[in-house]
């Protein structure tokens, strides 16, 4: 049984990645599928006047409604999974996450922007591409 | 000097402001969200209006203090100082989840309370580079105010997300900021006598020096702090298993 990690932002490129995976399960492999979801942290003027469980409440919130979409294709499809929501930077958060779980592979969508752009926007799938210790595939 | 429409300064100034907004008004809108969220719905909905009302009378009243203290001799160094504070803290990333030292309003006084409180203390960064920016232009007062009011108010958290997926916008907001900051420090009258004979050249190198600096010193402090973070800062965790629906 492999780990197997998406992030998802909700975006039609990361349900792209979803589905990329449950057309891989339905055609025969074996995988424990974890959802993940990262919240950028809010800036410590936020935090400091609203009050950590205000803070944490707001991103489960948000990442919830970011994973509705990803889970529903899941549950369709009758694959049991896994959600995690965290907070922090994207790439770093993922590729820490896929570290302590042991996951055995990253699928992850991208919006497939040209390479100026990328390289004007700095990209999280660049970054963690760098940063994973794992296999990353990616889903155009 | 009052700047007209049909000046460039104008525009710049007013392009200059706008991004400022973009940049700093995004945590305003946040707090407000997150202050009522613990109040039963019909509540939430007064306070939302009650501390966005008084938000928005305590920011015009300081940008009124803040544009009239920066016309004081060596004031400007300070809101210059302060601005370079501001612009390298933007480019630093933000810690965990938050360690809230003040209690989440329960009550709608308390959330109305929390509303203003907060939106004072975090509009100073937006009031001070409006300010700046503005030069002494009333007009451009005005009408940065006028446009972060609407960021404020309806913005939720559509810059902070903005900004997480263009981190560029970040650098380019902190450069931007670290530009007027330069800027007004060769525009305060203290400074301005000495460098006169060297006008214009002098000015565009402190605004320019002044991006340079925030982009170093701001990158610099973000990689260090990065680095230090290793762990990943789970808030909800949760299994699906196949019986449900």
């Amino acid at each position: 049984m492999q780990n197997i990690l998406v992030p998802v932002d909700g975006s039609p490129a990361s349900l792209r990645a979803v589905d990329f995976l449950i057309r891989r399960i339905g055609k025969g492999l074996r995988a424990r599928v974890h959802l993940i979801n990262i919240q950028p942290a809010l800036p410590e003027a936020v935090t400091t006047f609203v009050g950590k469980k205000s803070v944490r409440d707001f991103h489960r919130d948000q990442g919830k409604d970011a994973l509705k979409k990803a889970c529903a294709a899941l549950d369709k499809a009758k694959i049991p999974h896994q959600t995690e929501i965290a907070i922090g930077d994207v790439a770093k958060s993922i590729a820490a996450y896929a570290d302590e779980t042991k996951c055995d592979e990253i699928v992850m969508g991208t919006r497939g922007h040209t390479q100026i752009a990328n390289l004007l926007l700095g990209s999280s799938t660049t970054k963690l591409l760098h940063l994973a210790k794992v296999p990353v595939t990616l889903v155009k | 000097m009052e700047m007209t429409f049909f000046e460039g300064q104008f525009w710049t100034a007013l392009l200059q402001i706008i991004g400022i907004n973009i940049v700093l008004s995004g945590d305003n809108a946040v707090v407000i969200a997150l202050a009522a969220r613990n109040l039963p719905a019909k509540q939430r909905r007064w306070a939302v209006i009650g501390g966005t009302v008084g938000a928005v009378v305590m920011r015009i009243g300081f940008t009124v203090i803040v544009v009239y203290l920066m016309t004081i001799p060596y004031l400007k160094l300070v809101g210059s100082a302060l601005l370079f504070w501001i612009a390298i803290k933007l480019l630093v990333p933000e810690g965990g989840g938050g360690e809230g030292k003040v209690k989440a309003g329960s009550s709608i006084g308390s959330a109305i309370t929390t509303i203003i409180i907060a939106d004072a203390v975090m509009s100073l960064d937006n009031v001070i580079g409006i300010a700046a920016a503005a030069k002494d232009s009333l007009t451009l007062v005005i009408l940065g105010l006028a446009i972060s009011i609407p960021i404020v108010v309806f913005g939720s958290t559509l810059m902070l997300k903005l900004l997480d997926r263009y981190p560029i916008l970040v650098v380019g907001g902190g450069a931007l900021l670290g530009w007027v900051a330069g800027d007004i420090a060769a525009a305060d009258p203290a400074i301005e006598a000495w460098i006169e004979p060297y006008q214009p050249i002098v000015h565009y190198l402190a605004a320019a020096g002044g991006a340079g600096i925030v982009v170093l010193a701001g990158t610099w402090l973000a990689r260090r702090k990065e680095a230090r973070q290793k762990k990943v800062d789970i808030v909800a965790s949760e299994h699906h298993g196949v019986s449900g629906s």
